[in-house]
């Protein structure tokens, strides 16, 4: 059967011609077009089954990582870390971090860590950020285990692991430990652990005299100062980012109720080529 | 059909095998340009830039490691995916359109088929990873490194091609090969870990056996996890041994593989 009379009406009637073809719709249009409102309507009225969880739950063991990621150490341990930085973003809500679950925070740091010890991501979540907020739900709940001190040891671990790579991140804990904690037994010993690093690690003069350097300072704020000016003038090859998050982080602590805030561009100045304007990244 | 493994009686056969080779292994890239292998390799790559752009710009610090570490191993996979599909695809559609059976009624040896095939799979292997090592290298990673990983990636990906010709000859159907060549690559990058739980497992009673059958299989298969390390560009030493001994993998595991499809081609009888 030819192409023509495959499609000759059956009841006889003359075949449409060109112009009529083109106004007469195929009904599989119509169906198309419904099914495709269908689907949108079904989309829209799916109900969401996010819920907002405290915990970020147990870790799963490095070697299921390594063997999900094709051996890809790495690309396990940033994916581990990632996963934990985004949880307190979920459900379209902002999780307090006063209220999260810190052993099994610590338990994804170590897998991260465990997982790629060269690199300092996790050790920089736990200095920078989760010991901080570990240290909030500590003061709120003193019934419960402490676990800011917990997620310092973390760091010292990190760092005793690899001193040249990670050294950085425990000055940071070695200020948590002063001004947050307020445990100078505990900064003091971060600080000799910096200090007595063998000579190879390439850890500048100012970071191994921290307890006078920065730790010496009554003021917090000046203390953070005086590592970020040591991290930005003192110090090759520090990532522009972090030097970023540290001003604004001073910022936010300066910004405090009741306090009149300094001039961003004066923290800015302390960073060679850092832009005048910039937008905190900071998520918390 | 008559296998023709004798060299035909015309004069100077060698040059004439040569040709045989040449012919064969321009087919297979023409046909490969005309599936628009190309333009799969060249959005795979957009793909792979997208994946580390954005992992880049999740992180808080170490960006440039952080995109390096999801963009490396996802340009392997995809480049893995690509030639894996063209050549079993390929090696497919000779069976079934019967243009197998055109090309051995030639005088060519089955041998010179699989050889000019294999060239040009080695080809499209080469070309794939030098489109896809392209969003690697604008992450900046150490030259020396990058080189070492698009070369060994380059020699995985031939090793894939050699893999899927022998796969796509014996299954002879796409679905089936697809799968075999997906789950032989999956054991050939994990089975090392495998071995080394299983290796811990001997402390169990319960799990003590399963050491010595992991051990014997992962003997069958090639240590892909030596080839195209992401650990490399973020600083890992690079050694000459074990630059060479990838090298040498590739050479026995390809031959290996296209003495399998030899042997299968030779056996096969055409109605």
């Amino acid at each position: 059967m030819s192409r023509s009379d495959d499609r000759a009406p059956v009841s006889g009637n003359p075949p449409a011609t060109g112009a009529a073809r083109r106004r007469r719709l195929h009904p599989a249009w119509f169906a198309f077009a419904v099914l495709l409102a269908l689907q949108v309507a079904l989309a829209l009225h799916t109900p969401e089954t996010w819920r907002l969880e405290t915990s970020v739950g147990t870790p799963p063991p490095p070697a299921v990582l390594r063997l999900a990621s094709l051996d890809e150490p790495a690309l396990a341990a940033y994916g581990s870390a990632l996963y934990l930085q985004g949880y307190d973003a979920q459900a379209g809500a902002l999780l307090p971090l006063r209220m999260a679950d810190y052993p099994a925070i610590r338990a994804w740091l170590e897998l991260a860590f465990t997982l790629d010890p060269h690199s300092s991501y996790p050790l920089m979540l736990a200095a920078f950020d989760y010991s901080e907020t570990a240290h909030l739900q500590d003061e709120a709940s003193p019934a419960n285990p402490p676990q800011a001190p917990a997620i310092l040891e973390f760091v010292e671990r990190g760092f005793r692991a690899d001193p040249a790579a990670h050294w950085r991140w425990l000055a940071h804990a070695a200020w948590v430990s002063r001004y947050v904690l307020h445990d100078d037994a505990r900064a003091l010993a971060e600080a000799h652990l910096l200090r007595s690093a063998p000579a190879g690690a390439a850890i500048p003069e100012w970071a191994r005299e921290l307890d006078t350097y920065v730790l010496g300072r009554r003021d917090p704020i000046e203390a953070r100062r005086a590592l970020l000016g040591g991290l930005a003038a003192g110090t090759a090859g520090t990532p522009q980012r972090d030097l970023e998050r540290l001003a604004d982080r001073i910022a936010s602590m300066e910004a405090v109720p009741g306090v009149k805030p300094r001039n961003r561009d004066a923290i800015d100045g302390l960073i060679p080529g850092f832009p005048q304007s910039s937008k905190s990244d900071d998520h918390r | 059909m008559e296998a023709r493994d004798a060299p035909p009686a015309c004069a100077a056969p060698a040059r004439h095998a040569g040709r045989a080779l040449r012919t064969v292994m321009q087919d297979t890239l023409r046909e490969a340009v005309r599936g628009r292998w190309i333009w799969m390799s060249v959005l795979g790559a957009l793909c792979v830039a997208a994946v580390a752009v954005f992992a880049r710009s999740l992180a808080l610090t170490e960006e440039h490691e952080l995109a390096l570490s999801f963009a490396a191993p996802a340009a392997r996979l995809l480049a893995v995916l690509i030639v894996a599909l063209s050549a079993i695809v390929s090696v497919s559609r000779e069976q079934a359109d019967r243009t197998l059976l055109l090309a051995l009624a030639a005088p060519m040896s089955r041998t010179t088929w699989v050889a000019g095939k294999a060239l040009g799979l080695v080809l499209l292997a080469l070309v794939t990873a030098l489109i896809l090592a392209l969003p690697v290298l604008a992450f900046g990673p150490p030259p020396a490194a990058m080189l070492a990983w698009t070369c060994t990636l380059a020699l995985e990906l031939a090793v894939i091609a050699a893999v899927s010709l022998a796969i796509g000859i014996v299954l002879t159907q796409v679905p089936p090969a697809v799968c075999a060549v997906l789950a032989f690559y999956l054991l050939a990058r994990d089975l090392h870990v495998v071995q080394l739980l299983a290796q811990r497992a001997q402390d169990y009673s319960e799990l003590g056996p399963a050491g010595p059958v992991v051990q014997a299989v992962a003997l069958l298969f090639p240590r892909l996890d030596l080839f195209a390390r992401s650990d490399w560009l973020l600083g890992a030493p690079l050694t000459a041994p074990a630059l060479g001994i990838v090298a040498a993998q590739a050479l026995v595991y390809g031959l290996l593989a296209l003495t399998v499809a030899t042997l299968d081609l030779r056996r096969a009888q055409f109605a």
